[in-house]
C-alpha cells in the first residue's frame, strides 16, 4: 500500500508553485542524524517509500528511523494515446512538496557512520541534491 | 568577569532593516541586537566567524561593548538559515552576573550502556538539552551523565542526572531523559510490489467535497 492520505476533501488538485525555501521542518528534530535536500520539487510516495527502505535495510534492527514528509498531493495523469480535453484526468500517484532546506529522514541511536553510509544510500533514491546533516545541540 | 568568557567586537548599525542586514552579511559580519536591563535596543554587527567560533563551543555568556563599555550578555537567540548552517541573526540580552538565570543547557550521555550490548536494543534519548537555573557567571557549558550502568529497560529522569554546584534543573524531576528499549523484530512487507497493485487505491472523499465528481467522468 503506497503511502497516501486516508481521507481527503478533494479528490484531485491543481500543481500549484513551489517557490522559496524551507522555514519550517529544516531541523533535525527528533533524531541525531538527517538527510536534508538542497532542492525542491515534488518527492513520490515511492521515492520516500524506497529510500526509507533503503536505510532500514542498511541499518536493519538498529536505530530508529524518521520519515519527516508525507505525500499529500495527488497528481492525475492522462492515460497514453489520448486525446486532450474532457476533463481532468484521475489521480495517477501522490508527492510531498518539498523546499530547499526540508529534513526527509532523520535517524537516532547509531553511531555517525553507520548514519552517513545509510543516508549516502538513501540520497541515491532521491531525485534531488542532498546533504548529510547533525542535530544542533545547545 | 571571568577570563573565560569570549570577547566581541562590535560595530553600531545606523541603518536597519532586510536589505542593510542582508549586505552587512555579504561583508562577512552578522547583524545583532543587543537590550535588556532597561538600555534601549542597540543594533550592532559582530564578525560573522568570530560569533560562529563563540557558538560552536557552547557559550551561553559573552562580553560586547555596549556605549563604550564591556557588558556582559547572554545569547537570547540565534537565527539560521533555511539549511541551518549559517547564523543570519543573534539576539543578546544583557545580564548583571551575579543575577540568576534560565538556559538551555545541552545534556551529552558518555559511556557505552551495558543495555547497548543486547541485539536490537536501541538508546533512545528523548532530551538533548535541559533547562536550568544559576547564577550568569556560573553556567555550565554542557551536563554529562554517564550511562555506562544502564540496562535494557531501565532509564535516566532528571532527577537522576548530577548538576554541578550552584546549577539547578528548572525541569520537572520525573521527566524522562532517556532510556534503553529494545525493538521489536517487525516483518517487513514487500511494500514496493504492493505498489503496483494498489495504485487503484484511493482515499476517502470526505463529504464536503463534490460527491459526484468521480462519477461526474463517467458521464461524458
Amino acid at each position: 500500500m503506497p503511502l497516501m492520505p486516508k481521507r481527503v476533501k478533494f479528490r484531485k488538485q491543481q500543481r500549484g508553485t513551489n517557490k522559496g525555501n524551507a522555514t519550517r521542518g529544516n531541523k533535525v528534530s527528533f533524531g541525531e542524524y538527517g538527510l536534508q535536500l538542497l532542492e525542491g520539487g515534488w518527492l513520490t510516495a515511492r521515492q520516500i517509500e524506497a529510500g526509507r527502505i533503503a536505510a532500514r535495510q542498511y541499518a536493519s534492527r538498529e536505530g530508529k528511523l524518521f520519515v519527516r514528509v508525507f505525500p499529500d498531493k495527488p497528481i492525475s495523469k492522462k492515460p497514453l494515446e489520448t486525446r486532450m480535453g474532457k476533463g481532468k484526468a484521475e489521480p495517477e500517484y501522490w508527492c510531498a512538496v518539498v523546499k530547499p532546506g526540508t529534513i526527509v529522514y532523520e535517524i537516532a541511536g547509531v553511531p555517525e557512520s553507520m548514519a552517513k553510509a545509510a543516508f549516502a544510500r538513501v540520497a541515491h533514491k532521491m531525485p534531488f541534491k542532498c546533504r548529510f546533516v547533525t542535530r544542533r545541540h545547545a | 568577569m571571568s577570563q573565560t568568557t569570549p570577547r566581541l567586537e562590535t560595530q553600531k548599525r545606523d541603518k536597519i532593516g532586510t536589505r542593510y542586514a542582508r549586505r552587512l552579511r555579504d561583508e562577512g559580519r552578522l547583524p545583532i541586537v543587543i537590550y535588556g536591563h532597561g538600555h534601549d535596543p542597540v543594533h550592532a554587527s559582530v564578525d560573522t566567524r568570530e560569533f560562529h567560533g563563540v557558538v560552536s563551543h557552547h557559550a551561553h555568556l559573552v562580553e560586547v561593548m555596549v556605549d563604550g563599555q564591556a557588558t556582559p550578555c547572554l545569547l537570547k537567540d540565534v537565527q539560521y538559515d533555511y539549511l541551518d548552517r549559517d547564523p543570519v541573526h543573534a539576539d543578546l540580552a544583557i545580564v548583571n552576573l551575579d543575577e540568576d538565570v534560565e538556559v538551555e543547557v545541552g545534556l551529552e550521555l558518555t559511556g557505552d550502556a551495558v543495555g547497548l550490548k543486547t541485539s536490537g536494543a536501541m538508546l533512545d534519548q528523548l532530551m538533548t538539552t535541559l533547562a536550568v537555573r544559576c547564577k550568569a557567571n556560573n553556567i555550565p557549558e554542557m551536563i554529562e551523565h554517564d550511562i555506562s550502568a544502564l540496562d535494557v529497560g531501565g532509564s535516566i529522569h532528571v532527577s537522576d542526572l548530577a548538576m554541578p554546584t550552584g546549577v539547578a534543573a528548572v525541569d520537572e524531576d520525573e521527566k524522562l531523559v532517556a532510556h534503553i528499549a529494545v525493538q521489536a523484530e517487525k516483518p517487513e512487507p514487500d511494500e514496493l510490489d504492493a505498489d503496483a497493485e494498489a495504485a487503484s487505491d484511493e482515499p476517502e472523499v470526505i463529504d464536503k467535497g463534490k460527491k459526484e465528481e468521480g462519477e461526474g467522468d463517467e458521464k461524458e
